[in-house]
């Protein structure tokens, strides 16, 4: 016979039998079934009796929580009865905490979707994590500086050299480039060209055509769908020829359709072409010197980035002895949100970590304003439900009992609330979109993470908020409550109400300020003086390298018209510059990025701009072919006290090398948006090459329009006549700043609303309490002034400390965000003031009237017992 | 008219078989050896509480054994009204199986 030596049963079943089964108190299940269990050790072997023991813990844990479950039932239909009439009953109180929850949910929920969108850029590709961008990075005397570009040999040079590095494709995209398709032209189309391991590397699916012929000669074009039905109607676009004209014209063929790019990507274009056309325009793929395209590469599955990024930095050094440029490679995944770079131009619909974390924190802050606002309104109440906790105990109910009852109470609110907000959510949805220039779509069977999500939130909301009454209550003395006698007077809790209503006004307070300082801001953007004059100047496009012949026979007959002042075709302020290190002049004596720019002779009047020192280049003086001017900030940066005469010496690119002297300083002017600063730029006469720039006089614009169109026509026959308002595209630069501005002054007003709704009910509340306390004053000879006043003090203790630590508060954030804008508004301050004003305002209005109520109110009518 | 449902008959009857008080092990033994089925302690438990909320049953908790981590079983013990509860089903039986042949072989009492 076998020895057991060990008689004890099985320990899982024995650990689950001691947890669950929750009559412990009374019957000792544990031991009598280990009693058992040896017996039956003995009788019938270990099997049988492991068997039995098994068998035992799950029929009785079964047993027992049918039990549990079936009486859990009948508490729950009583405390869902208990709820729903405390509800009914008191409709004023659970609308407002109602709503307030439902708007934080809603705001939290619409955030979610925003955030989710934003970081889901770019991760639809196959190959997400191993694909990365090269970055330059550029020592300047002052900084380095971050540019997105890199020269153009990289690509291969890191492939080559690098077996980490397996696959690369150059990018650069284009705009307003001229196509011409059956007999249509168009300059609609973006776009880009790349090299063939594009379509390996990124995931753009080709609906016709294959990986191996889309690009096997210079001449075959990729187009997205859209194009294809755009050109092509329902006929198959494969094998059609679509001509490009950047100077001849040359036809392409299609020989693949990929699908519609998705919104989040930040490569976006409607046709693409093998990157070695690029030779139009730029002959020299193989210069070390000059950042023009954008490289991607991809990385061997399980590199490290690190290690890469040490040995690739100094590749350039490597094939250029002169280069001070060293690069490192930028995480696809970053590209759109962490991409703060010079250069980064075709990063469509670029974002800002920034923002998501301060939208994040705004919905949450929303939220927790009206979490305060439940816990608030429910302390106040909690009167009402004493009476109900002492019967309760009394009967038998023990205190974790009663938490889960208040608790789930929260929770049913809360939840109820998720509904409306869901509601909510769905209507405003389109207004949002377009409000974040989004397609956001509220799909929960495409996302149920956003669903579990809500659910969480809902939940979490309804146990923070419900969280102090329910410990509250639960403690309650069944003798003290059944006598009135659990709450002195209704002045529990009254200090964490106190800081609740702090809190939530200074957040309201902080809200505010920001919006008002956020439109500061953007007025002051808007309307700085930029240094040039940007009113009433037409631009016009024309995409072909090529001078236009006897442009300056064309230019006398456009200043013919009297509309027209005057025309440049030089490089105009709101396109960006490209800085590289090349230029020398004399007393040079380190690197220095300078930002040349390619001017004509009318550049400095039809921008209305003026010299510091000395004069423009003049048509008076054939060596000013050769000489330069710079700008005030160059000046600074070269280290030239007396600039003119110095020498300097420069080879633009396609253009021959002149040295020349400084002949004058203009006056520092903003070139492209106010969010950078501005930079060292050298100007030198070019064959200026790019846009048109016309000042018209103000009146009769269209009918100047008209005119400059028949001139284009005449000239430029075979493009259309695109033309734009250089203030217009100034201002667009600012776009995602106003957008910013408006939905912050949303989340105020959603702010103040919920924070007004709350002070509305704690008023009412205390001022029904104070009822009969009032009531005696005035029988005992106080006035309504008075009384008005007693009431108001609490109201405006509150505001002082609210407004003692908002504002610190607020200035720090504020100077944070402005920090981020090389031009800024002087402080905050006074938009804090105003911010104060407002919040005081507006929630003195929210219960004025219910003060006024109760001073007016007759006494008799107060005292009276009924 | 305290009439008790069957199981709670057998449980009572093992109890008072048992000499009025059992431990839960021992009473679930009889209670099997009576039954000739069965019975899983939680069943036995719910069963034993119903009869405690009757009255008919007391459960008391035992000393521990004299032993460090010795165990204090529950002791159940039959009530007067359980008797009475007993008595009266008993009789209610007999009416109803007055009729009914009864072999009379040895019918050992136990």
């Amino acid at each position: 016979m076998k020895i057991y030596s060990n008689k004890k049963p099985p320990f899982l079943a024995k650990q689950l039998l001691k947890y669950l089964f929750r009559y412990n108190e009374r019957h000792s299940i544990v031991e009598d079934s280990e009693y058992t269990y040896v017996k039956m050790l003995e009788n019938s072997g270990i099997h049988k009796a492991k068997l039995w023991y098994w068998k035992n813990v799950i029929r009785s844990i079964c047993g027992y929580l049918k039990l549990h479950a079936y009486w859990r039932f009948i508490m729950f239909k009583n405390y869902m009865k208990i709820t729903l009439r405390n509800i009914k009953r008191q409709k004023v109180f659970s609308f407002i905490n109602i709503s307030g929850l439902s708007v934080g949910i809603a705001c939290c929920i619409l955030m979610l979707l925003w955030i989710q969108d934003e970081l889901s850029f770019d991760r639809f590709h196959k190959n997400t994590n191993e694909l990365y961008r090269v970055i330059s990075k550029i020592p300047t005397s002052n900084e380095i500086i971050h540019n997105a570009r890199t020269p153009n040999a990289i690509g291969a040079a890191l492939v080559d050299q690098y077996p980490e590095i397996v696959n690369y494709t150059r990018y650069q995209g284009f705009e307003g480039r001229l196509l011409e398709c059956n007999g249509k032209t168009n300059t609609n189309d973006i776009m880009a060209v790349a090299d063939k391991a594009f379509f390996e590397m990124f995931s753009f699916e080709l609906i016709s055509g294959d990986l191996g012929s889309c690009f096997e000669n210079r001449y075959c074009i990729v187009i997205t769908e859209s194009m294809g039905r755009k050109y092509f109607g329902n006929e198959d676009p494969m094998g059609k020829i679509i001509n490009i004209i950047p100077g001849p014209k040359i036809p392409f063929t299609v020989t693949g359709v990929i699908k519609d790019i998705p919104e989040t990507s930040h490569l976006q274009f409607d046709y693409i072409i093998p990157f070695d056309n690029t030779v139009w325009w730029d002959a020299d793929l193989k210069n070390w010197k000059i950042t023009m395209y954008y490289t991607y590469i991809q990385l061997q599955k399980g590199s490290i980035t690190e290690d890469v990024n040490n040995k690739i930095s100094s590749i350039i050094k490597d094939h250029e002895k002169t280069a001070i440029v060293e690069v490192y490679l930028q995480p696809l995944k970053n590209i759109h949100l962490k991409s703060k770079l010079a250069g980064d131009f075709d990063n469509f619909k670029q974002g800002d970590i920034k923002y998501i974390y301060i939208y994040c924190i705004t919905a949450l802050c929303i939220l927790l304003i009206a979490c305060i606002n439940f816990m608030n309104l429910s302390t106040a109440r909690l009167n009402r439900r004493a009476k109900e906790v002492g019967l309760r105990k009394v009967i038998g109910a023990q205190k974790k009992h009663l938490l889960s009852q208040f608790l789930g109470e929260s929770v049913f609110l809360s939840l109820f609330a998720l509904i409306l907000a869901l509601i909510s959510v769905v209507i405003i949805l389109p207004t949002f979109n377009s409000l974040t220039n989004k397609h956001l779509t509220f799909d929960f069977s495409a996302n149920l993470i956003l669903f579990a999500l809500c659910i969480g939130i809902a939940i979490v909301t309804g146990v923070i908020s419900g969280s102090y009454p329910a410990f509250f209550l639960s403690k309650l003395q069944p003798v003290n409550a059944l006598k009135n006698f659990g709450f002195k007077n209704g002045l529990t809790g009254i200090y964490l109400r106190k800081i609740l209503v702090v809190a939530q006004f200074a957040l309201s307070v902080i809200f505010i300020s920001g919006t008002i300082v956020v439109y500061n801001q953007l007025d002051f953007i808007r309307n700085k003086p930029l240094g040039y004059d940007n009113s009433n100047i037409i631009n016009t496009y024309s995409y072909f390298r090529g001078p236009i012949n006897n442009f300056d026979v064309i230019r006398k007959e456009l200043l013919e018209y009297p509309n027209i002042i005057n025309i440049s075709r030089a490089k105009p302020p709101n396109l960006e510059l490209f800085g590289n290190t090349s230029v020398q002049w004399e007393g040079k004596n380190q690197k220095v990025t300078l930002y040349p720019v390619d001017v004509d002779f009318s550049y400095l009047e039809t921008f209305s701009m003026t010299m510091k020192e000395g004069r423009f280049f003049s048509k008076e003086y054939t060596s000013d072919y050769n000489n330069y001017v710079v700008n005030e900030t160059a000046a600074e940066v070269m280290g030239l006290k007396n600039p003119i005469g110095t020498k300097v010496r420069y080879k633009p690119r396609d253009e021959t090398e002149r040295t020349g002297v400084i002949i004058g300083v203009i006056k520092n002017f903003h070139q492209n948006s106010l969010h950078n600063s501005i930079e060292p730029m050298v100007f030198y006469l070019g064959n200026v090459l790019g846009s048109n720039s016309v000042k018209i006089k103000p009146d009769n614009i269209p009918e100047t329009i008209a005119f400059l169109e028949k001139m284009w026509e005449k000239h430029v026959p075979n493009y259309p006549f695109l033309y734009s308002f250089l203030k217009e595209t100034i201002d667009d630069f600012y776009v995602n700043d106003r957008k910013t501005g408006t939905i912050f002054s949303y989340f105020s007003l959603l702010a103040i609303f919920i924070s007004c709704l709350g002070l509305f009910g704690l008023t009412s509340f205390s001022t029904e309490q104070r009822k009969k306390e009032i009531g005696i004053r005035k029988v005992l000879g106080s006035s309504i002034f008075d009384v008005t006043l007693l009431l108001s003090k609490e109201f405006f203790e509150n505001v002082v400390i609210s407004i003692i630590i908002a504002g610190p508060a607020a200035w720090y954030i504020m100077s944070k965000w402005l920090g981020g804008y090389a031009y800024r508004i002087e402080s905050g301050v006074p938009a804090i003031i105003l911010a104060c004003l407002i919040a005081t305002l507006t929630a003195f209005v929210s219960i004025f009237l219910q003060i006024i109520k109760v001073a007016w109110a007759n006494p008799v009518d107060s005292l009276r017992t009924e | 008219m305290s009439v008790l449902t069957v199981k709670e008959e057998i449980i009572l009857s093992a109890l008072w078989m048992l000499g009025r008080s059992a431990y839960g092990g021992i009473l679930r033994d009889k209670v099997v050896k009576l039954s000739k089925k069965d019975i899983v302690y939680g069943t036995l438990y719910n069963l034993l509480e119903i009869l405690i909320r009757k009255g008919y049953v007391k459960s008391r908790k035992d000393t521990p054994t004299p032993v460090q981590g010795g165990k204090a079983m529950t002791i159940y013990t039959l009530t007067d009204e359980g008797i009475s509860a007993l008595k009266a089903t008993k009789e209610l039986h007999e009416n109803i199986w007055k009729e009914w042949p009864v072999p009379d072989l040895g019918v050992s009492k136990k």
